[in-house]
């Protein structure tokens, strides 16, 4: 990029930053984990041979990922209680992807109302089902590469399971939420939920092998820091 | 001076006592008018009217807030402008109103004129008329009349619509004075109408001057604001002793807010009915008008006082709370006094005839399922419950299952050897616990023992082939469904069947091989069906339930019995029939297994054995227990209480006699054949409870056919349906028609489970299903889940075909379904179709995909043309969680839309039909 | 205390028990008016009395029977009948001992005194018949009639019982069979009142109290109607229960007490008891001796006593009526006489003819 557009965007969002930031807080943290990484589990592929052909070795489980750095990925982070007010729904999806022959993003959040976009990017047949208990499921069959299907959940809950019938290794979880304070850890272990009005809330992490845990937070103006630790 | 009339007594004393007795008499009369009048409903509606003004005050003052008195304010403003203008335009207005009584006047004046003159008209007419058909020559003279004053009365007719035409236009001008004016009135009045509508209903309903003194003695025949209300119900009648009178429900006098929504946080008796939308409601199906109260909570309807009406309390407590309060006191002589609340679903039976389970009347459905289960109607007699099954098992082979000791032990306490039985105790109960009565239990048991013995008919047993692994029996008895009858050991399963646990101490490996391998072998009216047991697994599940022992029974002493104790008995059980020595002779005939045998006869006849078991020698025997048919509406005073000190009605009565059935023999003096004979069940309290809401529901009343539930054929399907299902548990597995299937819930994996049969008849061709209850075949092969064969009769598998098919709303046919017809284009696209959407992913069968888990499979598509219904095949593809929620075949064609664009112009429907078609054609999957 | 009373009282309960007391007490009124109809006596009974019935209120099954709305009247009827022959006896007395010291009668004396009807009487009466009507007004407001079950054809009450004027009809019938007991005794009583005045011409006593100059009709008719009247009334009210069995005041009403009771007839007594024989066939052979015995009750009375004790009266009443008059004085005997053979031999028909359902 040319330094001079590169100087303005960073100034530019500087100062949106400032605007935005010194109105509202942000809670960033890590999910840590103590203790020794537990040895993954090898998942054989063979039912399905185009699954073979991606993964000839066979796949890890993946319901439990530590991050180098001693963190836990796929830890979903978000405001329990204590969010005030009417939600927009935001008109951007949330894209769910079935790669590989796996679940691509694994733990995400999503508003109510929010369109779920599903796509398959295999060659072979997959299948999102849903079990969410407070709002209405889908099963749909995905049996064309590259084919697009829009669906959405109607009411709050966290999390709701979902599994692919053809292949059993395949889990995913989504955190509905009527608000989108929320945030899932990544390779770093590293989450951040943003935009927080300040005030009081209750935090909860929760993971998908180790449960959940809550934190009572009072949040002020700025950036404020916490963690969670989870042991096997 | 006269003499002074004589006196007898002083008559000023007199007077004294006239004045007070004329007192005394004022003052009961005035007693009598206030005894008449103070009545305790008009307590209770008074209490009412205050609530409801209560609350009429509460939204007139939120109407009253909703106003928006600023546009209130701004109309007002105007209203009075335009009163105003109109009072500035006062002398026009007084000039228009002038000019229009001067219009009146005219107007009037023209009418009359033009009336008269019409009259005389009509008069020459027919006066011209006469005499002209007559010839009469006064014709000419009222014809030149008539001739002169038709002109005068069109003028006068013409006159009087001037004058009216002028008048309305001037009336209408004078109107235009005030047009304003009214219309900011009205905007007013739209502004408040809420609050008036609110202010309306309060006037109404707040207590008054006026109707304080026309609900005053003597006057409250007129128009009494309080008031008795009565339900006269046509088509329901109290039955008085034969005497039948149409129903009258005043309850509604002091229940006054019974049927109207917004009173559910009262205090009785002001009380919103529970459930408004089932019962009461006028949308309900037991709208008030139709019903009343009566019907279903019995009760005296016709008073109009708490005690009267035959109010029941919940139990002592309530009833000295209501003796305190309201000087309760219990109606002795009102036969049908009010249910107990927890008791009332016993009239629902009344009206809903002939259906296994009543919709929503748990308690009343609960006690009848526990009726059935505990052989209730096999020693009763109870109309409409007749042709029910034995519940007990069949004694006619019984010495090739058991050894004698093991029946004597058992019959001395059943619950010993297996304490979940169903069988209650016999003998040795509270009212033989004195020692004679003991031996003679002890001697009643050995001849039973006795007579069973011998009267058992031989049976040919089979050898296990191969000895028996336990290991290999219980994992078998885990997997193949054997839980959804029995449980076993730790295992715990369904409770319609026998526990099995401890079945070493009871039976011999022969015959329990020979059972589970074929159970009508040993008992022809068996429920349990066969399993289709391969000789290595019969072996096997033998062993394993013969392994485990009840070591206590087994050591369990047998006491002895003394021959004089059976001869007494034996001498006992003559005494009605013949004199003593006659008695004796007979009984010297018999040698002592002669006696023994004979008084085992005499025992399984007086206790009723037969009833539930079938034993040989007792085929055609009656029922010994008493005929409960009318138990629910019995005298009070035809029942036995004896000496037993509780509350002396029925629901006191019931309820003892589950508790303890012998108690009512306490304190008397009877024989040994005369004593009470029920046998002991050990019921829990709630057991009890339903029980007798059951027993309380059989009553002879008839309601008239029209108030009745009347089941429609279809409904009639479906109830015999409901019958074989209860009968042979098929609950105990498959989650369908509104309960789960009891195996279905203990299995962790829905795959590996029973399936679901909710819409099985629309699912399945009838031809199939009919085949298939005859002969089950394998659909899942994955399932470790085996369907029995059970069997049945025709009739019943007829029965069971026709009740699935009618509890999806479809007409049973065995003519079968035709394939449907389609063209090749459509045939290749099917299959174009089934191979792109990878079907065989999931519905296929080789060994390789077994490895992905139960799961992940699914039936065989080849037997899509035999066994399912086209229709349902379209729709299921189109939409499976609409067919059977929760399942795990995903849908293809999301929304309506098909991923696949270019095969058969993307239309979705065709694309359907396709690929159904491709199933069902034989050149498609469907294997001819 | 109270119940060892009341348990005495409940034992020595029964129909001959009380019959005899009050035959004797009603002997000692009749014979000692004057003691008995004195202040001090009047007052112990009427104390006594009153006493028995307060004592008696506090027994639950006493009250039962007694405030039952239909029962009211009849314990006002022992208070008030009681009263009003307290009440003439005493007038009597009175004017018995006036004519003993030579003295004219109270009514003699009364005559010459006249006042006017209005006001002495009908004011009085007016004033009284007020009272009357605020009794009943007050009466109907707090005893009320009342509402049983709806009528069960297939459940008779137990016990049935008669209205109250008849239920010394309905005691009878325990001594007699129905036919004398509800048709012939009835029928004699209304036709035997009715022959009073044509019977008994006798001027002597009437217009004034007085007991010493009519003591024999007095008694007699007082026997009759206390004893053989009311006294059965009473006893039907409040000591026959369930089964028409036999109730002390304090006792419970048991629908299930089974008393042994089995009476013979006098043909079994003579033939199967006494003499050892079967009964005869023929019935006027088997009835022969109770046959003779009420013959002979009937015929040789009359003419011995018209020989001894009622010779004047023989004198004065002539034959016809005398045999009358003797004739249904006997009737009127027979009752307490069948009552005591009940009581002391279980007699149940002294003449039994099943075979035209005649029997007495």
């Amino acid at each position: 990029m040319r330094p001079k557009s590169l100087f303005s965007a960073a100034l530019f969002s500087l100062l949106m930053t400032f605007a935005i930031g010194s109105a509202q807080a942000a809670v960033t943290g890590k999910a840590l984990f103590e203790g020794a990484a537990p040895a993954a589990e090898k998942i054989k592929v063979d039912a399905d041979p185009k699954c073979k052909m991606m993964h000839p070795a066979g796949l890890e489980a993946s319901s439990v990922i530590v991050n180098s750095n001693g963190t836990l990925k796929n830890v979903f982070v978000y405001v329990k209680e204590g969010a005030q007010g009417k939600f927009e729904t935001p008109k951007e999806s949330v894209v769910f992807d079935q790669v590989g022959c796996e679940y691509k993003p694994k733990v995400f959040g999503i508003q109510v109302n929010q369109t779920l976009e599903i796509l398959n990017s295999d060659d072979t047949l997959h299948n999102v089902h849903s079990l969410p208990t407070q709002s209405q499921g889908f099963n749909l069959g995905m049996p064309i590469k590259g084919m697009k299907l829009k669906k959405s959940f109607s009411k709050p809950e966290v999390m709701v399971k979902i599994k692919c019938e053809v292949h059993p290794w395949m889990a995913a979880y989504a955190g509905v939420l009527d608000h989108p304070f929320y945030s899932v850890t990544d390779d770093e272990g590293k989450f951040e939920i943003k935009n927080l009005p300040p005030g009081n809330y209750v935090l909860e992490a929760w993971h998908e092998k180790y449960g959940a845990q809550t934190q009572n937070m009072t949040v002020a103006e700025g950036e404020q820091e916490t963690s969670f630790t989870f042991k096997p | 001076m006269a003499k002074p009339t004589p006196t007898l007594y002083s008559i000023a004393k007199t007077f004294m006592w006239f004045a007070i007795i004329s007192l005394l008499l004022l003052g009961s009369l005035v007693a009598i008018v206030l005894m008449d009048h103070s009545r305790e409903w008009k307590v209770w509606q008074k209490k009412f009217v205050a609530i409801k003004t209560e609350r009429a005050k509460k939204e007139l003052a939120e109407a009253e807030a909703k106003v928006d008195k600023k546009q209130l304010a701004t109309l007002a403003e105007r209203l009075k402008q335009t009163q105003m203008e109109r009072k500035s335009q006062r002398a026009e207005m007084a000039k228009t109103r002038k000019e229009l009584e001067a219009l009146e006047v005219r107007f009037a004046q023209a009418k009359t004129h033009y009336q008269d003159q019409k009259q005389f008209q009509d008069s020459y007419r027919y006066y011209f008329e006469e005499y002209s058909t007559h010839h009469d020559p006064r014709a000419k003279e009222f014809q030149k009349k008539f001739q002169t004053i038709s002109p005068k009365v069109a003028a006068a007719k013409k006159e009087q619509d001037d004058a009216e035409k002028l008048r309305d236009e001037k009336a209408a001008q004078l109107e235009d004075f005030s047009a304003k004016e009214k219309e900011v009135k009205k905007e007013i009045e739209k502004l408040l109408a809420e609050k008036r509508l609110v202010q309306g209903k309060l006037d109404r309903v707040k207590p008054t001057l006026a109707k304080d003194i026309l609900n005053a003695p003597m006057l409250d025949f007129l128009k009494p604001s309080l008031q008795v209300q009565q339900i006269v119900l046509e088509d329901l009648y109290d039955d008085y002793h034969f005497a039948k009178t149409q129903k009258v429900d005043r309850c509604t006098t002091c229940h006054q807010g019974i049927d109207q929504k917004g009173f559910e946080d009262m205090p009785q008796p002001f009380r919103t009915h529970p459930d408004l939308d089932l019962y009461l409601g006028s949308q309900s199906p037991h709208p008030v008008e139709k019903f009343g109260c009566t019907v279903c909570h019995s009760g005296s309807g016709h008073s109009v006082s708490f005690t009267d009406a035959a109010h029941t309390p919940s139990g002592p407590e309530e009833a000295r709370q209501w003796k305190k309060k309201y000087g309760w006191h219990d109606l002795e002589k009102w036969e049908q006094k009010m249910l107990p609340l927890e008791h009332a679903q016993a009239s629902c039976a009344k009206c809903h005839n002939d259906v296994v389970e009543v919709p929503q009347a748990d308690h009343l459905n609960e006690g009848r399922r526990l009726a059935a289960k505990f052989g209730c109607f096999n020693c009763h007699k109870i109309n409409g419950f007749e042709e029910r099954w034995k519940v007990g098992p069949d004694l006619t082979h019984l010495s090739g299952k058991v050894d004698e000791d093991w029946i004597t032990r058992w019959l001395h306490d059943p619950k010993a050897f297996r304490p979940s039985t169903q069988m209650p105790q016999i003998f040795h109960l509270s009212n033989h616990q004195d020692a004679a009565d003991r031996e003679r239990d002890n001697a009643a048991i050995a001849a039973i023992t006795a007579y069973l013995v011998k009267n058992s008919e031989p049976i040919t047993l089979m050898a296990a082939p191969i000895p028996g692994n336990p290991e290999e029996g219980e994992k078998l008895v885990k997997s193949l469904g054997c839980l959804g009858c029995h449980s076993v050991g730790d295992a715990k399963g369904d409770s319609f069947g026998p526990e099995l646990s401890n079945l070493g101490s009871k039976v011999g490996a022969d015959w329990l091989f020979t059972w589970i391998k074929d159970p009508k072998h040993y008992s022809s009216h068996t429920r349990m069906p066969n399993l289709r047991l391969s000789d290595p697994e019969a072996a096997h599940i033998t062993a394993y339930l013969l392994s485990q022992r009840n070591e206590s029974f087994e050591k369990t002493s047998i006491p002895e019995v003394m021959p004089e104790v059976v001869d007494s008995l034996i001498l006992e059980s003559f005494q009605g029939a013949m004199r003593a020595q006659e008695a004796r002779a007979k009984l010297d005939q018999m040698n002592a297994d002669e006696r023994l045998e004979f008084l085992g006869k005499k025992s399984i006849a007086h206790q009723g054995c037969f009833t539930c078991h079938a034993i040989k020698g007792f085929e055609d025997q009656k029922p010994i227990g008493a005929d409960l048919s009318n138990e629910g509406r019995k005298d009070i005073h035809q029942l036995d209480f004896g000496f037993v000190p509780i509350e002396h009605s029925r629901e006191a009565f019931i309820e003892q006699k589950l508790k303890d059935p012998r108690i009512f023999d306490r304190g008397k003096i009877r024989s040994y054949y005369e004593k009470l004979r029920m046998p002991q069940f050990n019921f829990t309290d709630a057991e009890i409870e339903s029980l007798t809401t059951f027993v309380l529901s059989l009553t002879e009343e008839q309601v008239p056919l029209q108030m009745r539930k009347r089941l429609d054929l279809k409904e009639e399907r479906v109830e015999e349906g409901r019958l074989l299902v209860a009968q042979f548990n098929c609950n105990g597995c498959h989650t369908f028609d509104g309960k789960n299937g009891t195996l279905r819930e203990l299995t962790e994996d829905p795959g590996a489970a029973p399936p679901v049969l909710d819409g099985e008849g629309a699912k399945v061709q009838e031809k199939w299903l009919h085949e298939f209850l005859r002969q089950p075949t394998v659909i899942r092969p994955w399932l470790t889940y085996r369907m029995p064969t059970f069997g049945l009769n025709e009739k019943d598998t007829q029965a069971l075909v026709e009740y699935f098919a009618n509890l999806s709303h479809e007409e049973a046919s065995y003519k079968g379904h035709p394939v449907p017809e389609t063209t090749p284009e459509k045939l290749a696209a099917g299959q174009t179709i089934f191979n792109q959407f990878q079907c065989v992913k999931c519905h296929q069968l080789d060994a390789s995909s077994a490895a992905m888990g139960a799961s992940f499979l699914a039936p065989d598509l080849s037997l899509t043309k035999k066994r399912l219904k086209p229709n349902w095949v379209k729709a299921w593809i189109q939409n499976p969680e609409a067919l059977q929620a929760g399942t795990m075949m995903p849908s293809f064609f999301v929304d309506g839309q098909t991923p696949l664009t270019e095969i058969l112009g993307g239309d979705a429907q065709a694309q359907i039909e396709a690929i159904r078609d491709y199933l069902y054609h034989e050149n498609g999957v469907a294997k001819a | 205390m109270i119940d060892i009373f009341k348990n005495f009282v409940n034992a020595i309960s029964s129909p001959v028990v009380i019959f005899s007391a009050a035959t004797a007490v009603f002997a000692l009124f009749v014979t000692f008016p004057r003691q008995a109809t004195s202040k001090p006596v009047s007052l112990a009974v009427l104390i006594g009395a009153l006493a028995f019935f307060g004592l008696g209120l506090t027994d639950k099954h006493f009250r039962s029977i007694v405030f039952m709305p239909d029962n009211v009247p009849i314990v006002g009827l022992i208070f008030i009948f009681g009263y009003f022959t307290w009440y003439a006896m005493r007038k009597a007395v009175i004017n018995d001992m006036r004519v003993e010291r030579g003295e004219p009668t109270v009514e003699q004396t009364e005559t010459n005194e006249k006042v006017l009807v209005f006001p002495y009487l009908i004011f009085i009466e007016f004033v009284t018949a007020l009272a009357y009507a605020v009794i009943l007004v007050l009466w109907s407001i707090f005893l009320k009639a009342p509402l049983e079950e709806p009528a069960n054809p297939t459940v008779s009450p137990n016990p049935s019982k008669a209205p109250w004027y008849f239920l010394g009809l309905q005691e009878m019938l325990v001594y007699f069979d129905p036919w004398i007991a509800g048709v012939l005794l009835p029928t004699l009583i209304i036709l035997g009142l009715c022959a009073i005045p044509y019977i008994d011409r006798d001027p002597s006593g009437s217009g004034y109290y007085s007991f010493k100059g009519r003591k024999a009709v007095i008694v007699t008719y007082l026997f009759g109607f206390w004893i053989l009247w009311t006294l059965l009334v009473i006893m039907g009210t409040f000591l026959r229960g369930p089964n028409w069995n036999f109730f002390g005041p304090f006792e419970a009403w048991d629908a299930h007490k089974v008393v042994p009771l089995l009476n013979v007839n006098l043909s079994e007594l003579i033939f199967i008891k006494w003499l050892g024989i079967g009964l005869p066939k023929q019935w006027f052979i088997r009835e022969a001796p109770g046959i003779l015995l009420t013959a002979l009750y009937l015929a040789v009375p009359p003419l011995i006593l018209a020989r001894t004790k009622l010779k004047e009266v023989y004198k004065k009443l002539g034959p016809a009526r005398y045999q009358i008059m003797v004739f249904l004085l006997l009737m009127m005997l027979s009752l307490p006489i069948k009552m005591y053979l009940r009581w002391a031999f279980n007699l149940k028909y002294i003449v039994a003819i099943p075979e035209f359902f005649f029997n007495i």
